[in-house]
């Protein structure tokens, strides 16, 4: 086991970890019970959402505190079509384009040529708490605090029989974000760590930034569409600090930089959140905010074994 | 009067917003740490004092213990988090302290209930002056903040103590060559910062309920205030109060609270394209 593992080049040791953990997904759909597709596509969907994230602030070095903004955007975007009756793919093509803009304008506006954390995290901050307003304001478009219910798998199909069409998705999705990682690898690390080498090496790290969150955003807004049918509703606390925190915490448990540490850690952590149950979701993000805290400080790297991490820095 | 009324709410809402802040000015404006934790020290303060007051202690009891509760708080989170990381890292003070007022604000909620508390003001009296009635508290308050940004910039920019504080935060080696205990010095500052905040929260308690998200409002005003005043002089916050308190004002008469919110993501917006870039490289 460990000597086929070792076998596979580093370049694609994430393409194959994802494609393991989708094809073990695809498995467990044939045989699971509705509800527990519902978890697992949840735990999929977040894990995509970590990775897109990770992409973006692992590679990148760009600190978004708002990850999970995108993904409200989509399932909001995917509901209001659903309910205008446009066909469902629209939804979803719209939702990773409104996304993919979304974020990219943020990276422009936000970020500077040099370093400049602390602002956009900042910014990213005000924007989740302003969307979430959004959303709860606007009654009659978006439903207001209620959101925008009965979602619907499209085309007829049923809960499981989407799943596998999610999948897809979700595989499409995990391999630009992976391909990406991986085509682009040294520019990423040295705009990240030496922005002044990038740019007189001619690459200017803002527009890198500005392309990695257009990414980051396209595959939230798509993972979102195309989750919404699953959970069947889009509601303002999409936005609020809790989805936020808990990428940040799968990309701190993960190990930030690794992609497919964050995409594993949100799996995991995600099916655990379902097991503990929703009734106990404050204490559940009370625990999360505690692990994130004690892995930020005392375990810089991740939780996970060093053998998934490339090499780095 | 509509103008002595809105000149009076302006100065009310600037002084609001430079109580709040002037305890991130010490730890975010002078050196440079990011707490993210700072709208929840506020908000920390705040619910001690609700407690405080419902044992039935006089309100300026009340607003000691909320400084000293978070006052201890900050302590804490300077001894476990901050004090090793805060010259080897930006990042991860921002990360930490982030999770952290997310811990607090949660184990509110998970103590006190998601409803929020109010505290009662202590003066409870107002008066009526050319035809608009205005609370003697809110005009105590302007009072404090007047007080606390003179005593802010005499400190800081007048004794030898704001001397060694600036000299450190400038080039923390030499100074420490010179003498200056860095260590000492940077945690003194930041138990003083969350004192300012955890006062903060008492003081501006009375004035709205608190419920366990209004931290991340006190937050996001505070950062802004900081960083739109500059970050380094004490008038830099009182010009930053100023223009948010006057900005807020005025979008807040005319519109709803939407409105106000996406105006805020605007100027936070605008201000990092145009200015924040210089002040923040890291």
């Amino acid at each position: 086991m460990i000597s086929l593992i070792r076998a596979i080049p580093q370049k694609y040791m994430n393409h194959a970890l994802m494609v393991c953990v989708l094809i073990i997904a695809l498995l467990i759909g044939f045989v699971a019970p509705e509800y527990f597709v519902v978890m697992l596509s949840t735990a999929v969907a977040f894990g995509v959402l970590a990775a897109a994230t990770d992409l973006c602030f692992g590679s990148g070095g760009i600190l978004n505190l708002g990850p999970a903004i995108t993904f409200g955007v989509g399932t909001y975007v995917a509901a209001v079509f659903q309910k205008l009756g446009i066909p469902y793919i629209f939804g979803i093509l719209s939702a990773a384009v409104i996304g993919a803009i979304l974020f990219a304008g943020f990276a422009w506006i936000g970020l500077s040529r040099r370093r400049s954390t602390i602002q956009f995290a900042l910014f990213t901050l005000v924007a989740s708490v302003s969307f979430e307003q959004i959303a709860i304001s606007n009654y009659s478009f978006l439903g207001g605090s209620n959101g925008l219910a009965n979602v619907v798998p499209p085309f007829g199909l049923g809960i499981q029989d989407y799943f596998f069409v999610f999948l897809l998705i979700s595989a499409t999705l995990c391999w630009l974000v992976v391909e990406c990682e991986s085509r682009f690898d040294s520019i990423l690390i040295l705009q990240r760590d030496e922005p002044e080498k990038a740019e007189s090496l001619g690459f200017d790290p803002k527009s890198i930034k500005v392309g990695l969150m257009f990414l980051s955003g396209l595959v939230g807004g798509a993972v979102g569409a195309a989750f919404v049918p699953f959970s069947g509703i889009a509601y303002p606390a999409q936005f609020a600090a809790m989805p936020n925190l808990l990428v940040l915490v799968w990309i701190a448990v993960g190990g930030r930089g690794t992609i497919f540490g964050p995409f594993l850690a949100a799996v995991l952590l995600t099916m655990v959140q379902f097991e503990i149950g929703s009734t106990n979701s404050d204490v559940y993000l009370f625990v999360m905010g505690m692990l994130f805290v004690f892995v930020v400080a005392f375990f810089p790297k991740g939780l996970l074994p060093s053998h998934l991490h490339r090499r780095r820095d | 009067m509509i103008g002595l009324q809105f000149f009076i709410d302006f100065m009310v809402a600037s002084s609001v917003l430079l109580i709040a802040a002037m305890g991130l000015f010490l730890v975010f404006g002078l050196y440079r740490v990011v707490n993210m934790a700072h709208g929840e020290f506020v908000l920390l303060g705040g619910y001690v004092a609700a407690q405080m007051q419902s044992t039935g202690a006089p309100f300026a009891v009340c607003v000691l213990a909320a400084a000293v509760v978070v006052g201890f708080a900050s302590l804490v989170l300077d001894a476990a988090l901050i004090g090793r990381q805060r010259l080897s890292s930006s990042l991860t003070p921002l990360l930490a302290t982030w999770g952290v007022g997310l811990l607090i604000s949660q184990g509110i909620r998970l103590i006190m209930g998601p409803t929020g508390v109010s505290v009662t003001d202590p003066v409870g009296r107002s008066f009526e002056f050319a035809g608009s009635v205005y609370s003697v508290y809110q005009l105590i308050l302007v009072f404090i903040a007047i007080i606390l940004a003179l005593s802010a910039w005499i400190l800081i920019h007048r004794t030898k103590i704001g001397l060694r504080v600036r000299a450190q935060v400038t080039n923390e080696t030499l100074s420490e060559l010179h003498g200056v205990n860095t260590r000492l010095q940077f945690s003194t500052a930041f138990f003083i910062g969350g004192m300012l905040a955890g006062a903060a929260g008492a003081l501006l308690a009375p004035l709205a309920a608190i419920n366990p998200s209004s931290g991340s409002s006190f937050s996001i005003s505070s950062f802004m205030v900081v960083i739109m005043g500059g970050m380094n002089h004490v008038a830099g916050q009182v010009s930053g109060a100023l223009v948010m308190g006057g900005g807020r004002n005025l979008i807040g008469t005319f519109s709803s609270v939407t409105i106000a919110t996406l105006a805020t993501l605007l100027i936070v917006a605008l201000i990092l394209a145009f200015r924040g870039k210089d002040d923040l490289v890291d």
